[in-house]
């Protein structure tokens, strides 16, 4: 259903953008008439000037070492609802790039189109493309690495690289059909909610592969102030015969989930959980079958007191054949090449991404439900790389969170996990994984009755992997990560900022390396000892909330100890006007 | 057992839609209500049908290689214009602003083959803080159309132009005031791109600062900082950094320091830079009524074979008002070295070919590409100006009633002789030409034709030239009549020019009409407009040109002779006004090019205009 126009290339598409233009010159007039016709959207121009150097370039006659791109973009949202039970939706993006004159350089496509409704006052429904999740063991955009406390002037770009990859909190852009229905009762029950969906996750090739769909059904029940549930089930499965290929997959997961609280007069006590069971069939091109089944649990006890803390504690098992592709595919795909620099040395190396690349490179992020495992890098994350509901996992997680109720100058948290592997990959011996991380807001601006907003970030992880064994075998993996962010607002609405964000990694691993049906089947020896700096720099003058201008300097120092040629700089100055309206 | 503790449960249960269920349409519509934002369309439809007949013109494309149908039926006369212009303005009480317009086109083929939908030239944010010290403007996006100063970002005005033959931005729906305009300002509806320059990138602009302060600031692209990607990747850098700060004294005087600074590499490893630097002080003020404005600066081109050198730039116009002078008149000088090259100021570049080469890699590889613009000593316009040259311009004007006489005069010279070639501007059937050939240069039988944007040039060599001691000079006088006869309170206006201009090697005090100039070109153009209702003009139209060079220009090497053409065309036309911004246009043309000389140069025909164009 994805309409995608370049110029000239698609005659029935423009067409189609032809039509919607000249709907939406005359809905000009239908809007002065009534408030059936509104329009949003957001808009942005940015430039950035890059260099490459450092020791890789030293020898290189071939790579580019400077770069000088920009684009300006908007995307104008049209909203109709035709009746009081109606609501059309769609988004067109206009993108012209900085070197494009007269013309040239301009993409054309809709980012959204969607409509919803209620049908007969009960029933409602939403047909085109849509955001949704469901529970973190079913249907669950994963957060991706090296985020913990991200500093103010990191977060602006990478607000944008979700925005251009359709990216809502945890919740994944679909294309298909919603259905929803809810009750309410006076006994019994508070309310009851119902979904049913079916999107499509992949079109057809005929000659490779099948139609892709992603289905399922939740119930959630609110029984009262002390107890809720709810079942989900979701499926993602092929349809047989839409290509000549006879490869299928059938990807069941079916999970039942609680919380039971106790609410006391300065004290919430509760204990929920999640167990279920996930049951993959691939039928392979010679027709041959192979199933995988498996089954997981969580639960966590939890407390919440009117000081602002928070804590919970909580274990979890997921089974080493559990396989729930809504739910382990990875937000940042690693296999995918950086944008800028891509290819360095003379030899025409491909460049590995960075934490540069990271927070400004949007093409590096995963827009679509994968049922393999994707390619994860240890160094990043290795203890949970597919989120909560990494296969082969069994730990315990510790939490507490600290907001200061009285000034509100503070916010802070730490939490630590230890897990094991259930299954031993590749020796007897059980990886060991260890996480701590923790973050602190300072609004010191609140502590020293500073008139504008004056805020220290803080975040930080360490990550361990240990597995005991003879000297080929034994696995000794530390990453670390700290971050630090300072915004002041230097006049009214003109910040000052600054980040860093600061990693580190040595040891060794080895790489799983999985077939078709996400079997192990090889390991691959792993190595990293490197040092990965960014700093940034920058001014921002906000118009409002959603609107502002900013002026950075990015720098990133990779340090690859190991092979010190290898070792390069990448600097940016960037200038980024962006709105939402 | 689910399915039944689910019917249990509502067995025992009045049951309501939830609340949420009821509301969830309005709750979760992101865009309920229009939150701060104005939306407005606006633009035009414009159908243009073009024709056009050759007659000969096999013998005219040989050497090329190039067929051009004898008839082409076009919707559309080949440039890129919409037939539909949608602009869409959004403002925001936060007080930023976006507009951009869609360009549609359909070439009417009889299928859905070709049609365009696409930006047509602008996307552009606007953001403006207000602040106790002054107004901050920050654009970004593009294209913005811009100017900073005569030498470093502009364009030269146009006047003394013929309108008959209508341009793609004009209105509609206003024949009576378009010629009334031209008839008492002697100006022509100019599209922006004719008055400024494209940029894109980000623009910083403070207004209203203390002490009568403003400044900008430029970043980004101009039309030339584009890479040729089949040579070098886009992402190479080519930029301008440009800016102006400028003082306002006494509410009238303006005095102001410009920059503008080019950069392109030549290679995406380690490039070696090319672009060209410059600096100026511009000013304009007032000695009582007698305005006095101009620019002075230095300027300079480096690039890996091309060392860096400053020379000066020095432009001064003074405007006498006919108090002073019984006629009002305007004298201006001059003098910019060759090495103070720009190539978006207002006057052209005629010394550092390797300026059109920037981000072509180097000019080896950028042999093959096309040359956009004449690369010659041109001949220029009254008002206009080139480095390596230096000159004096000179208007006046009288006027009795409704007969207004317009005069102008030029005399310039090169400071340096830098090469044997002249360009010389086919006026008369240069939008012809620029549709037969798009954007080309070496064209013609003789490969010696260019076309840039709706005009064409002629490149004439000098080949016995000897560029050591001999510098070009330049001569040239127009002359403007313009008479507005009214029959009936009906208007009939007519509108006459003319141009004589040669090309020697000494000075003379005005244009050689002797075999003693190494060009002589001369033009001609007589249009009258009739106002028959007040919705109806007719039209007519004839021009000549003569391009004539002496026997020391390259001859034909069949007949010995050198360059001789004439350039004539006539034609007539009717425009309607449906309404106030609606109009219905049709221009009919006969036109003739020939070179007596050169003999394989000759095409004449016919050229048709339909134009149906509304505003909303």
């Amino acid at each position: 259903m994805e309409l995608y126009i370049k110029n000239k290339k698609s005659a029935k598409s423009t067409s189609f953008i032809l039509l919607i233009l000249f709907v939406m010159s005359s809905l000009n007039t239908l809007q002065a008439q009534s408030k059936r016709v509104s329009f949003s959207g957001a808009a942005r121009s940015v430039m950035y000037y890059d260099n490459l150097g450092g020791e890789i370039m030293n020898g290189d006659t071939t790579s580019a070492d400077k770069s000088f791109n920009g684009y300006a973009l908007l995307d104008l949202g049209v909203n109709v609802n035709p009746n009081k039970t109606t609501h059309i939706e769609t988004v067109l993006r206009l993108r012209s790039t900085l070197g494009g004159f007269w013309g040239a350089g301009v993409n054309l496509e809709v980012r959204k189109l969607l409509v919803e409704g209620i049908i007969a006052k009960k029933l409602k429904y939403k047909f085109g493309d849509f955001n949704f999740n469901l529970t973190p063991y079913t249907f669950n955009y994963n957060q991706e690495e090296l985020s913990i406390n991200e500093p103010g002037i990191f977060q602006d770009y990478k607000e944008i690289l979700y925005y251009d990859n359709l990216i809502s909190d945890t919740a994944w852009r679909q294309q298909g059909l919603m259905l929803d229905f809810g009750l309410e009762a006076e006994k019994a029950f508070k309310s009851m909610d119902f979904k049913a969906f079916i999107t499509r996750t992949r079109s057809a090739n005929i000659a490779a592969f099948p139609d892709r769909f992603f289905s399922g059904f939740h119930w959630k029940m609110n029984q009262s102030k002390y107890f809720s549930m709810g079942v989900t089930l979701v499926d993602l499965f092929d349809l047989a015969a839409t290509s000549k290929t006879d490869y299928k997959l059938n990807n069941l997961v079916t999970t039942l989930n609680f919380d039971v609280k106790y609410p006391m007069e300065k004290m919430t006590v509760g204990l929920k959980g999640e167990a279920g069971l996930s049951r993959s069939d691939y039928t392979n091109a010679d027709k041959t079958v192979k199933n995988l089944s498996d089954y997981f649990y969580d639960a966590t006890l939890y407390a919440k007191t009117d000081l602002g803390i928070k804590a919970a504690v909580s274990f979890n098992q997921v089974g080493v054949n559990f396989t729930s592709a809504g739910s382990q595919s990875k937000r940042m795909n690693w296999d995918a090449q950086p944008t800028i620099f891509n290819e360095v040395t003379n030899d025409v190396v491909s460049r590995n991404a960075s934490l540069i690349d990271i927070y400004y490179d949007e093409t590096l992020y995963n827009q679509q439900i994968q049922q393999q495992l994707q390619t994860y890098l240890p160094k990043y994350s290795n203890a949970l790389p597919y989120g909560p509901a990494t296969p082969n996992r069994r730990g315990l997680n510790v939490k507490v969170d600290y907001t200061e109720a009285k000034k509100e100058f503070i916010e802070t948290g730490i939490s630590y996990s230890y897990l094991t592997e259930i299954v031993g990959s590749g020796s007897f011996n059980l990886k060991q994984f260890t996480i701590l991380n923790g973050y602190a807001n300072f609004h010191l601006d609140k502590l020293i009755k500073y008139d504008k907003k004056l805020l220290v970030t803080l975040g930080g992880q360490l990550e361990r992997t240990t597995r005991n064994g003879l000297k080929f075998s034994a696995i000794q993996l530390n990453s670390n990560l700290i971050e630090a962010g300072f915004e002041i607002e230097i006049f009214k609405k003109f910040d000052l900022l600054a980040g860093v964000k600061w990693f580190m990694a040595d040891g060794n691993e080895f790489l799983e390396i999985r077939n078709n049906y996400n079997e192990l089947v090889d390991f691959r020896q792993y190595n990293v000892d490197e040092r990965n700096v960014l700093y940034a720099g920058g001014l921002k003058y906000r118009f409002n909330e959603d609107i502002f201008v900013t002026a950075q300097y990015i720098h990133n120092d990779i340090n690859i100890f190991a092979a010190s040629t290898n070792s390069y700089t990448f600097n940016r100055a960037m200038l980024l006007f962006n709105m939402k309206f | 057992m689910f399915c039944f503790f689910l019917l249990g449960l509502f067995s025992q249960n009045k049951l309501n839609e939830t609340e949420n269920n009821k509301k969830s349409i309005l709750k979760n519509q992101i865009f309920d209500e229009i939150k701060g934002i104005d939306i407005k369309f606006s633009g035009y439809a414009r159908m243009f049908v073009h024709h056009r007949a050759l007659k000969n013109f096999e013998t005219y494309d040989s050497l090329t290689n190039v067929y051009i149908a004898p008839k082409k039926l076009t919707f559309g006369d080949g440039n890129r214009e919409p037939i539909l212009a949608l602009n869409t303005n959004l403002t925001h009480k936060s007080g930023i602003s976006l507009s951009t317009d869609f360009f549609i086109f359909t070439p009417f083929n009889g299928s859905n083959l070709g049609n365009t939908f696409s930006n047509n030239i602008m996307l552009n944010l606007y953001g403006t803080i207000p602040t106790t010290f002054g107004k901050f403007t920050i654009k970004t996006g593009g294209i913005h159309w811009y100017n900073i100063s005569d030498f470093t970002m502009s364009t030269a005005d146009i006047t003394r132009y013929s309108v008959f033959t209508r341009t793609p931005w004009e209105g509609a729906g206003n024949s009576q005031e378009k010629y009334s305009n031209y008839h008492k300002l002697g100006n022509i509806d100019q599209n922006e791109r004719f008055s400024q320059q494209a940029f894109k990138g980000f623009i910083l602009e403070g207004a209203d600062l203390p002490k009568g302060f403003s400044f900008n600031f430029l970043f980004g692209k101009n039309a030339n900082n584009v890479n040729d990607i089949t040579v070098l990747p886009d992402y190479v850098p080519n930029y301008t950094i440009a800016g102006k700060v400028e003082n306002l004294v006494a509410g009238k005087h303006k005095f102001g320091i410009n920059t503008i600074n080019s950069v392109s590499f030549d290679n995406k490893n380690r490039g070696k830079k090319s672009g060209f630097n410059m600096v100026t002080l511009s000013h304009r003020w007032f000695l009582k009524k007698l305005l006095v404005e101009g620019e002075v600066g230095v300027g300079s081109f480096t690039s890996p074979t091309y060392q860096r050198k400053w020379d000066p730039g020095v432009k001064i116009k003074f405007n006498l008002p006919k108090e002073y002078t019984f006629l009002p008149m305007d004298f201006q000088f001059f003098y910019i070295g060759k090495n103070f090259v720009n190539n978006i100021g207002a006057f052209s570049n005629t010394s550092i070919s390797q300026l059109l080469f920037l981000g072509r890699s180097d000019e080896t590889n950028a042999a093959s590409s096309n040359i956009l613009q004449p690369f010659a000593s041109p001949i220029i316009n009254v008002g206009f100006a080139t480095n390596n040259r230096w000159g004096i311009h000179y208007n006046t004007e009288f006027e009795y009633k409704a007969l207004k006489l317009n005069l102008g005069y030029s005399i310039s010279q090169e400071l340096e002789n830098l090469g044997s070639d002249i360009s010389v501007n086919h006026r008369i059937n240069g939008v012809m030409f620029s549709r037969l050939y798009f954007f080309q240069a070496n064209k013609g039988p003789y490969e010696r034709f260019g076309t840039f944007f709706r005009g064409a040039y002629e490149i004439v060599n000098v080949p016995g030239l000897d560029t050591t001691t001999t510098n070009k000079s330049f001569n040239t006088i127009e002359f403007q009549a313009k008479y507005d006869l009214k029959i009936n309170k009906r208007h009939l206006y007519f509108f006459y020019y003319t141009s004589l201009n040669s090309v020697q090697n000494k000075l003379a005090a005005g244009p050689l009409f002797s075999n003693k100039a190494w060009v002589r070109a001369f033009y001609n153009e007589l249009e009258v407009y009739a106002e028959v209702f007040p919705k109806l003009h007719l039209s007519a139209y004839v021009g000549l040109e003569q391009i004539m060079g002496n026997m020391e220009t390259r001859l034909n090497t069949e007949t010995l002779k050198p360059v001789n053409q004439l350039n004539y065309a006539y034609g007539f036309g009717i425009d309607y006004d449906i309404a106030k911004n609606a109009g219905i246009y049709i221009r009919q043309r006969w036109f003739h090019h020939e070179d007596k000389n050169f003999i394989k140069e000759k095409l004449f025909g016919t050229e048709t205009e339909i134009e149906l164009k509304v505003f909303f």
